[in-house]
């Protein structure tokens, strides 16, 4: 299993994000003003500048926009290869740089649809996601 | 076409240590290798080093690292008495071409006469090609790092897939980049790598990021080379044959943002070397097209980046890079030659000006591979977060 390290949140917005993560819940911003969530975490809405928002949960689900695969271990957190890093497009837009678990070198493609699964580490939980649609 | 610059200044030295692997450079300081690279392009220009009188620095003045040589500490090192400007483009490696650009805006509007624009580097144990993995979590890689994702070369890898996948771009092309740039960096004494590649040495190299392999990524080096810049009359006076700064554009889209550090690109832009803007303001500016581009001295820190921007500056269509590069249009006698000192690749990193250095040889007409005739050389910035840059360089 690798060991993934704790992240240092920057600010009460990503703070909130990985609060939620703990509880087992993927939420994203949603501004008040005009409806539209963003990642990662910030101060303003990009499109409308309010600084209204709401903390609203993900669907979870989405599709792999692109996947690679190491295959030799440049990190010593992560010693077992191969694993993937893939780009995963939520169905809500934003997309995701996570791993996608339960399948092996050669199973994923781009478009394969994927789901949230929670993986709590040591003193934080890791958004992964697999392969497969909504629950 | 509105450009206060075209023509107006001059790059009239230019200095650099030899290269070397990372960590070879012990026991030598960051301030000796700036000092030498700075002591060799004044010679080269003909004046003295007294008479720099500007600095026009780029990725915050380092490399990303806490070990750099700043403006104070060169003047201290090296006796130079007055300034009258010093200013970083920000962020990273992406404002390496566009640092001429500044020390253009500092000569125009008279606030220094001789500017030098720098990078010196030494890796040590700070190794920049796995800055996000080595190191404990920071807020910037918070989202990409418990993934186990670990350089930015492995976030670009994510991108060359997603090409792959979109236009059917194949792995061959990735294998044309390395080897022409291995063949170019074979007979310059000043490579680092001088071992020729095979297809078949390609094709069967260690995956480091799967479809990414050991030759898609650029060498790891310690080096400094250091650029002089004048106004074009100053120019006329010195030692060299001036090389004319026609245009320079620094900045980025807000699609493109922090790219590899953050992928939220739309589609388009994610597939691209975020530098679409760039050579569309460029291309305005100097009122030229790629046509008129003589040689191309494209920024490489990991060789699907190179396709990509051949199709930001339009030497082939969006999409199309991994044809046109499979057809050998970047060799030396290709439709468009790139990289003809090996770059990144296999020449030697010192964050983009290498690439400066090759332009400036190419249009003195002194280059080891020399492009018959060249009159015109683009010279970009890396595909990294904004800005990203592109200026144009002439006879
Ligand atoms: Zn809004």
């Amino acid at each position: 299993m690798p060991e993934r390290t704790r992240p240092k949140p920057k600010n009460r917005f990503e703070q909130a994000y990985w609060d939620a993560l703990a509880r087992h819940q993927l939420s994203l911003q949603r501004c008040k003003g005009c409806g539209f969530v963003r990642h990662p975490p910030g101060e303003f809405c990009p499109e409308c500048w309010s600084g209204e928002f709401e903390w609203q949960p993900m669907s979870g689900v989405g599709s792999i926009v692109s996947i690679i695969w190491y295959m030799k271990s440049l990190d010593a957190r992560f010693p077992e290869v191969p694993y993937n890093v893939a780009l995963v497009r939520l169905a809500e837009g934003p997309a995701l740089i996570s791993n996608v678990v339960g399948s092996a070198f050669g199973e994923l493609k781009i478009g394969d649809p994927v789901r949230a699964c929670y993986s709590d580490e040591m003193d934080f939980t890791a958004l992964l996601f697999e392969r497969g649609s909504a629950r | 076409m509105s450009n206060p610059l075209y023509r107006k200044v001059a790059i009239v030295g230019v200095g650099a240590t030899p290269y070397y692997r990372r960590g070879e450079s012990q026991p030598q300081t960051i301030t000796e290798l700036a000092g030498k690279a700075i002591l060799a392009a004044a010679q080269d220009a003909g004046i003295s080093v007294k008479d720099i009188d500007g600095f026009a620095h780029y990725s915050g003045g380092g490399s990303g690292h806490n070990n750099f040589a700043d403006t104070n500490l060169i003047m201290e090192a090296l006796g130079i008495p007055e300034i009258g400007f010093t200013a970083t483009l920000t962020m990273g490696g992406g404002g390496s071409a566009a640092s001429i650009g500044l020390a253009g805006a500092a000569i125009l509007a008279g606030d220094a006469k001789y500017v030098v624009s720098l990078m010196a580097l030494q890796q040590g144990n700070n190794r920049l090609g796995v800055v996000l993995g080595a190191k404990p979590p920071t807020p910037e890689s918070s989202f990409v790092q418990p993934a186990g994702m670990v350089g930015p070369g492995h976030a670009m890898a994510i991108m060359a897939r997603r090409h792959m996948h979109k236009y059917g771009t194949r792995r061959e092309a990735f294998a044309e980049i390395a080897i022409t740039h291995r063949n170019h960096a074979m007979v310059r004494p000043t490579s680092l790598q001088k071992k020729p590649l095979t297809l078949e040495a390609y094709m069967s190299a260690r995956m480091i990021a799967e479809p990414l392999c050991l030759y898609d990524y650029c060498l790891e080096t310690d080096g400094a080379v250091a650029v002089i810049s004048t106004s074009a009359e100053r120019a006329r006076d010195l030692r060299q044959k001036p090389v004319y700064l026609l245009g320079s554009v620094h900045g980025g889209r807000r699609e493109w943002g922090r790219s590899f550090s953050w992928m939220n690109m739309p589609d388009d832009i994610f597939t691209s070397a975020g530098n679409l803007s760039i050579a569309r303001l460029l291309y305005e500016k100097t009122g030229l097209t790629p046509q008129n581009i003589d040689v191309a001295l494209l920024y490489d820190h990991f060789s699907p980046l190179v396709m990509m921007q051949l199709e930001d500056y339009g030497f082939c269509p969006v999409g199309e890079g991994g044809p046109f590069v499979e057809s050998g249009a970047i060799r030396m006698n290709g439709s468009i030659p790139v990289n003809p000192h090996g770059g990144n690749l296999s020449e030697g990193y010192v964050i983009g000006m290498t690439h400066v250095r090759e332009a400036v040889e190419q249009l003195r007409g002194t280059a080891v591979n020399q492009v018959k005739g060249a009159g015109l050389a683009l010279v970009t910035g890396g595909p990294a977060p904004i800005p990203v840059s592109g200026i144009i360089l002439g006879s």
